[in-house]
């Protein structure tokens, strides 16, 4: 999945795994930009009696880097706090949940949105701001989209934010992509073949939790540049997410783990499928735990993906060009790492410069799209993604696309693709359940309509 | 007090000089360890991590120490978000000593 359980450590502290990241300029209020950072992957919407919740030992930020540096220029930190009601009863509520100070509901949980400059300043938007409950079913929460509808708090400057759980918004066919990377309409052409069937999209009955953030264009871009042109510099943003722990958490009989010491990055994210897909098994860990300005050293592994290795391999005879290209892939480090320059697509460019660095790159001059492609660059919809990524955005097609060799031709005008390339799929249509404004992720699964997914 | 730098805020971690009436016991003879370069307006990592320890001991916050090289007798203190390393071969050595003992 893009981000899920992407690398052994993770794996294992899945409150701080972050999943999903997206970054778009939000198409209902094209003056603003809306960033979503995921965590807590494949939640079973029936996972009580202790539902899901954000993680009060866990510093959750998003990052933004305005001027190519890869380093973070404003950083939103995130921090939650759980109240518990009662203490004496095992229940998440005791009846229906009915508004966010419902006496019913036995634990809460509440955060605080810090902005921090570069230059150090820091400005608390919001204290003690309510979650949403999880989706529990007719029973607990009946009314669960006017409950999380009131979880969307107002911002200082214009902004809003909400954090909370949501339907997983990445789609795949998840049990066919990590088995022997078959794909099941095309099954019939792998080096096992079997009759084509459709895609099975494995999420779509699963949740995740959710910060969302909207805020207006000029309060992210280097100078507060307006992004009235998509050629200045100054209109694209380099976005990704992070969760921290501190150093050390001392595990006492009878006590409460303590945790003291430094902040410590233990995931992070930029693109979808980077540490996934692109980082080998044995340094999936160190990635988690370096910053986007220390991704040169994981070039190699862009350049020459081990997917594109694979493809050929798995699929005999059907992707002969992509086997004969063995240069580095100069286009996939412009998609992932660098952004892409002026003068290669018509209209467009998000190159943030020379240094390598994991960034979800958006040019926020880019107006949002009548008529979105879900393919997006790769469908002619200069909105979506490698122009960040929106919600429903097929990154899995497109980035298998691109590693087949769909976009060498950007570099190499004498390659044509494989005939293959243009089928190739993440396998599942995407979902109809999103929403369509903020937070743009459609409402959880509750765990009544979906005891088991 | 100068304005601390984005990095130094978000990691809350500083090393540098220390002011030995701010320490306590063995730690007023320790000679800080410049473990990288601090950024430039770093708070005194002295004054907070006194600030830091006289609240850990009110708040009955942990303080841990972590013996990071043995043969140098590097030592950090982790308390609240702050992390301070000093070499301190005399009390490295005493805590040693003390960890072979039954």
């Amino acid at each position: 999945m893009s981000s899920h359980r992407e690398a052994p450590e993770i794996a294992k502290d899945p409150v701080a795994d972050n999943t999903d990241v997206y970054a778009f300029v939000s198409p209902d209020r094209p003056e603003t930009v809306t960033l979503i950072a995921n965590y807590i992957p494949l939640q079973e919407p029936a996972g009580g009696p202790n539902f899901y919740e954000f993680g009060d030992d866990v510093l959750y930020e998003i990052h933004i880097d305005n001027d190519g540096d890869a380093l973070a220029d404003i950083t939103y930190q995130f921090r939650f706090e759980t109240e518990v009601r009662n203490p004496d009863t095992f229940l998440y509520n005791t009846g229906p949940i009915t508004a966010l100070d419902s006496p019913n509901w036995n634990r809460r949980q509440f955060y605080t949105v810090t902005r921090i400059e570069e230059d150090g300043t820091t400005k608390v938007l919001g204290r003690h701001l309510a979650c949403p409950p999880c989706n529990i079913g007719p029973l607990s929460t009946p009314n669960y989209e006017e409950l999380a509808k009131a979880a969307i708090h107002q911002l200082p400057g214009g902004g809003q934010v909400f954090a909370g759980q949501r339907n997983e918004g990445f789609y795949v066919d998840l049990g066919a992509i990590f088995d022997l990377l078959d794909i099941r309409p095309l099954q019939n052409l792998h080096l096992f073949p079997r009759p084509p069937q459709p895609g099975v999209d494995a999420t779509k009955d699963l949740n995740v939790h959710s910060i969302a953030l909207q805020v207006p264009k000029s309060s992210l871009t280097r100078e507060r540049y307006a992004a009235a042109d998509h050629k200045n510099p100054r209109s694209v943003i380099g976005v990704w997410a992070s969760a921290s722990r501190q150093k050390v958490t001392l595990h006492d009989s009878g006590q409460e783990p303590a945790h003291t010491g430094p902040w410590v990055q233990v995931s992070r994210l930029g693109n979808p499928l980077f540490n996934e897909v692109i980082v080998p098994l044995g340094k999936k860990n160190l990635w988690n735990r370096l910053a986007p300005k220390d991704d040169a050293a994981f070039v190699k592994y862009v350049e020459h993906p081990e997917v594109a290795r694979l493809l050929p391999v798995l699929y005999p005879g059907v992707f002969p060009h992509l086997q004969a290209l063995t240069a580095p892939r100069a286009d996939l480090v412009a998609i992932l790492l660098t952004g892409i320059p002026a003068g290669l697509i018509d209209g467009f460019q998000n190159f943030t410069g020379s240094k390598p660095a994991d960034l979800l790159r958006l040019n926020v001059a880019i107006p949002p799209a009548s008529k979105p492609n879900i393919f997006g660059i790769l469908g002619g919809d200069l909105a979506g993604f490698p122009n960040g990524r929106r919600v429903f955005d097929d990154v899995v097609t497109i980035e298998l696309r691109a590693v087949a060799g769909a976009t060498y031709p950007l570099i190499d005008h004498n390659y044509t693709p494989d005939a293959a390339v243009s089928k190739l799929t993440g396998g599942v249509p995407p979902r109809t359940n999103y929403l369509k404004h903020f937070p743009y992720l459609a409402t959880p699964k509750s765990g009544f309509d979906v005891p088991a997914s | 007090m100068p304005r601390m730098t984005r990095r130094s805020f978000l990691k809350r971690t500083s090393v540098g000089v220390a002011t030995g009436s701010a320490l306590v016991g063995a730690f007023a003879v320790a000679q800080p360890v410049e473990a990288q370069p601090a950024a430039a307006g770093v708070v005194n990592a002295g004054r907070a991590a006194g600030s830091d320890l006289a609240s850990a001991s009110e708040n009955d916050e942990p303080l841990v120490l972590h013996v990071r090289q043995r043969s140098t007798g590097e030592v950090s203190i982790l308390t609240g978000t702050r992390e301070i390393t000093y070499r301190d071969p005399h009390l490295v050595a005493h805590l040693l000593k003390r960890a072979a003992q039954p």
